[in-house]
């Protein structure tokens, strides 16, 4: 039965697959847009990312405005500002981000800038209400959660709007497979957590739970394989797919205990916030297990296929929904650890992380946080 | 008065929740192992104190070691270390200090001092040979470190001192002993939360008489034959203090100007050891015993004050691009007498001016203008307003307000004033540096620029020279000596001292590892197997800081380090210098695996269970 009230925007048009970068001209004339100042870090750019692009390029009216090689993995005033003049200066008329983490970041927060033409940090407070310039998204495997999501990351601030998505994403192998195991898993676990949590809200989403779903689907079906073979080409696809579901889902619920701990533990430790995730997730998935509707029995459905979810007991689904995520989970334990003490995080610091975390979201008490942090730590 | 033959080998355990104390034998497989000094007070923060403990808890220990060399009569070994964990790491702590509480802690007949627990209310300790006695502190509490120095000069022959910085647990406070500290890591804060006001040693009570006076004298009179020889610690820095430095970095592009965004600058030269020296009349006010005199003292404004050191002329001075050295010995003043580190201090306010600058935060703070630095200082100290995020150190503020790509810190620690971008081996040893970005873990800087001994901007060898280097200061540290011996006894030996600058610097640089072999450092251990009476070789000896340092690395895995946090603020990495027409910036990553190989460290910056076997490090 259809719930009586929700809500749900998606706004990334994803081409994925072969030869999905030849898609980009198209894609920009149909925005209006023939040129773009690319961003990209060093590292992608001396694996020949960007080469690759610019060939995707050839052959078409797009002249890239400006190629910038140097983003650095924080999204600063400095470098945000920087881009932003190098677009002005350029004439540019449109935004690729090449990779993800702080690289798609920069590119939304210059998108702010260059489009609503004002200071960065005047942006934290302004609310958009119009569309930005043209952004296309290539992630590569390393997602951090939230690239392609309504929300922009900078300096310390958390900006979101429904304009804040990109407006296309382009999801191919050629630039997917380059991440490491250990950055694919860190990819798998943010996705898992944000779906998870976006279709475990009290008011139900049919059309959130479906992407979030399908982001389930592909991390169950594919990560194991992925984490083996970080440059398998259908299973790094696979996976930058899940985290631009997983990306909507999260846009269109709100934030969950996991990831609010994890940004909190992060901004203080520099873990990667996938591997955080993954612990704290871990630990919330199995308080839920003993509450009542704690792990809705659609996630088997997700995860497992109609055969299994029709062959398991209804009582006996959410159990089984839960082994298989733990299942998910377990798949990255040569890179991520089982518990917070596993990371070497110290225990009299988990106190100040919930309280940051209660800060920041009250959607749930300061002794919530605290809870499941204190599960997390030893694994109880 | 009674002689001690080489060390005592006991400490004294102060339990100030109970308000005991007892004796506690050092071993001597663990002296042979761990030197003494830093090592040995590593060893037994080690052995007694759990991982993962909060810094500002009971359980958390401060350890200060006075190391063998002191009281002996080796030159420029009026020195001890202290360990804690730090506040403002979350990481081991450790620091070196000239004060007279070392040389009173070791003629009060103990090789060493551990605080453990918390006190009610604010005490104050004496130290003598027979014990420990508690003293209400409270009238003490609230007055600044000269002040409290002065109140407990009858008491004894050395102190700790903090200041209301300490107190109030700003996580940078340092503790002063005479006109010297232990300035970095935030122990202040860690004596402040035990309710420690200061610590007094009465001293006077013990001889301290090498084993082997024959052996001892040989090497001592060798070593100061050398540090009167060498130009560096027998002109530079006995003429002109370790102000020397800021013209030597101002040519060679490692000046911090305007936190850090440039590597030299015009004016450079009014702050410089060279004008001070002549403009206040300086004279000698150093550690004691000293034989390079780098301390020094003059008439500035009217007042006899402690001309700053270098770090916080570089800091406090170009970092902030005030060219007034009258203002910046004010400031040095304040931070003395609230007992603030001036180089976390310094960059803290550098921190918060180009914040204000970039519209992160509101402050009246701004690049060459002196006002409000006095009164910010203040607010640091005694955490009022904006002063009390300030105290918590540029981590913690880039944290809340943005800014952490010029929040110059490694893992927490601020950055001394030498830029990084200026020598790549510095900026190596900057990242991977146990306690943050220290200057005084390898003080790389003088071999690549300084010396001209190794190819400031080469990758080759720069792993393995930092490594070595690390093992060398951590030997230093533990025997316990000054740091600027090594300019004498590194560079004054016959292999060194008349090899041509153009062939030294290709081997060095692309035969590291085997021209640190050919390195004669003999006379450090000479001395120490003089005093003690045990054989050390100089391999043994090297061997020896290697253990220290991984040690100290292992203590902080446990913590949480990893490769994740060797790494320099994100300014050295992206960011090039109108000093330098090639704009070049830091290629940490080639450098970080380099060191790491040299290192015996896994991919991710933990040392291999092979490397803590071959150190013979127990692995906990």
């Amino acid at each position: 039965m259809i719930p009586y009230n929700f809500t749900f925007l998606s706004h990334p048009k994803i081409c994925s697959g072969l030869k999905a970068l030849e898609h980009i001209p198209f894609e920009l004339e149909s925005l209006n847009a023939r040129k773009p100042l690319v961003i990209t870090s060093s590292r992608w750019a001396k694996k020949g990312l960007a080469r690759t692009l610019t060939k995707a390029l050839y052959d078409s009216n797009i002249t890239i405005g400006a190629l910038f090689t140097n983003a650095p993995n924080y999204p600063s005033v400095t470098i945000i500002n920087e881009l932003s003049k190098l677009y002005r200066d350029r004439g540019c008329d449109s935004i690729i981000a090449l990779g993800s983490g702080g690289i798609a970041h920069i590119a939304k927060a210059v998108n702010m800038v260059v489009s609503l033409k004002t200071d960065i940090l005047k942006c934290t407070d302004l609310t958009i209400s119009s569309p930005l310039k043209p952004l296309i998204c290539i992630p590569t495997a390393d997602c951090e959660g939230g690239e392609m999501a309504a929300i922009a990351y900078y300096e310390c601030f958390e900006k979101q709007s429904d304009f804040l998505y990109p407006d296309v994403i382009v999801i191919d192998s050629r630039i997917t497979r380059h991440a490491t195991s250990h950055e694919v898993a860190n990819c798998a676990l943010t996705s898992l957590a944000h779906a998870i949590e976006a279709c475990g809200i009290a008011a139900p989403n049919p059309i959130n739970d479906a992407y979030a779903h399908t982001a389930l689907q592909f991390i169950y079906q594919y990560l194991p394989k992925t984490i083996k073979r970080p440059c398998n080409k259908d299973g790094s696809v696979a996976i930058v797919n899940a985290a631009a579901c997983a990306d909507t889902a999260f846009s269109n619920a709100p934030h969950g205990i996991v990831h609010t701990l994890a940004q909190a533990i992060v901004l203080d430790t520099n873990l990667q916030p996938g591997i955080v995730m993954g612990i704290l997730l871990r630990y919330s998935l199995a308080a839920k297990l003993h509450a009542k509707g704690g792990i809705r029995p659609e996630l088997l459905l997700a995860l497992a296929g109609i055969d299994t979810y029709a062959k398991t007991p209804e009582k006996d689904r959410q159990k089984t929904a839960y082994d298989y995520l733990i299942k998910c989970i377990d798949a990255t334990c040569n890179y991520a650890p089982s518990t917070l003490k596993g990371l070497n995080i110290p225990h009299y610091k988990l106190k100040e992380y919930a309280r940051l975390a209660a800060a920041k979201n009250k959607q749930h008490k300061e002794t919530e946080y605290m809870a499941l942090l204190e599960k997390s730590f030893e694994g109880k | 008065m009674q002689e001690i033959i080489g060390t005592s080998n006991k400490v004294i355990e102060v339990d100030l929740t109970t308000q005991s104390y007892r004796e506690i034998p050092i071993s001597e497989k663990d002296l042979e192992l761990y030197l003494g000094g830093k090592g040995l007070g590593l060893k037994l923060f080690y052995d007694r104190v759990p991982a993962g403990i909060d810094p500002f808890s009971e359980e958390n220990e401060f350890i200060v070691m006075t190391g063998v060399y002191l009281g002996t009569g080796a030159p420029c070994a009026g020195r001890f270390a202290a360990v804690t964990k730090s506040p403002l790491t979350g990481l081991m702590g450790t620091g070196s200090c000239g004060g007279p509480f070392g040389m009173a802690l070791k003629t009060s007949g103990w090789d060493g001092l551990i605080v453990k627990g918390k006190a009610k209310s604010p005490v104050y300790l004496v130290i003598n040979s027979k014990g420990v006695e508690f003293k209400d502190a409270k009238k003490l509490w609230g007055k600044d470190t000269q002040t409290v120095q002065k109140a407990l000069e009858k008491e004894g022959s050395g102190t700790l001192v903090i200041g209301q910085a300490g107190e109030n647990k700003v996580l940078y406070a340092n503790i002063c002993s005479g006109h010297r500290f232990l300035g970095r890591c935030g122990m202040g804060a860690v004596l402040g939360s035990k309710n420690v006001k200061a610590i007094v040693a009465k001293g006077n009570e013990f001889k301290i008489v090498p084993k082997n006076p024959k052996k001892f004298d040989k090497a001592r009179k060798k070593t100061l034959k050398f540090i009167n020889r060498n130009p560096i610690t027998s002109v530079s820095y006995r003429q002109f203090g370790t102000n020397a430095n800021v013209n030597l970095n101002n040519a060679g592009g490692l000046l911090p100007v305007r936190n850090f965004t440039g590597g030299s600058h015009g004016e450079a030269h009014k702050i410089s050891g060279e004008e001070m020296a002549e403009r206040f009349d300086t004279k000698f006010s150093t550690c004691k015993p000293c034989a390079i005199l780098c301390g020094h003292k003059g008439n500035i404004n009217g007042q006899m004050r402690q001309v700053p050191e270098y770090e916080t002329i570089g800091t406090f001075g170009s970092n902030l691009e005030i060219f007034d050295p009258v203002a910046v010995s004010e400031f040095n003043e304040l931070c003395t007498k609230y007992g603030l580190d001036t180089i976390s201090t310094a960059v803290t306010i550098a921190w918060a001016m180009e914040a204000t600058e970039k519209g992160l935060i509101k402050t009246d703070l701004k690049f060459g203008s002196t006002d409000n630095v006095a009164k910010t200082i203040a607010d640091i100290a005694y955490r009022r307003g904006f002063g009390n995020d300030l105290a918590n150190g540029t981590r913690k503020l880039s944290q809340k307000y943005g800014g952490a790509d010029f929040a110059i810190q490694v893992k927490g620690l601020e950055m001394a004033a030498y830029d990084p971008r200026g020598a790549w081996g510095q900026a190596l040893s900057y990242a991977v540096a146990n306690r943050g970005a220290c200057h005084l873990s390898t003080a790389s800087f003088a071999v690549e620029v300084y010396l001209n001994m190794h190819d400031p901007f080469s990758l080759k060898g720069k792993g393995s020279m930092i490594a070595f280097l690390e093992d060398v200061t951590c030997a230093i540290n533990s025997m316990h000596i000054c740091q600027f011996t090594a300019f004498a006894v590194e560079l004054e030996p016959f292999v060194v001292k008349y090899t041509p600058t153009f062939l030294l610097n290709p081997m060095v640089t692309y035969l590291n590892p085997i021209a640190t072999k050919f390195m004669d450092v003999s006379l450090w251990p000479e001395m120490w197997s003089g005093i003690t009476g045990k054989r050390m070789g100089m391999f043994k000896w090297i061997k020896a800081g290697r253990r220290i340092h991984v040690l100290e690395r292992y203590m902080n895995t446990r913590e949480g380090v990893s490769r994740k946090d060797d790494t320099l603020p994100q300014r050295f990495l992206t960011e090039g210098r109108h000093c330098d027409p090639q704009q070049r910036t830091v290629p940490l990553e080639e450098l970080v695996d380099s060191y790491y190989k040299a290192r015996g460290f896994d991919e991710n910056g933990i040392p291999k269970d092979s490397t803590l076997k071959r150190l013979k490090i127990e692995k906990k």
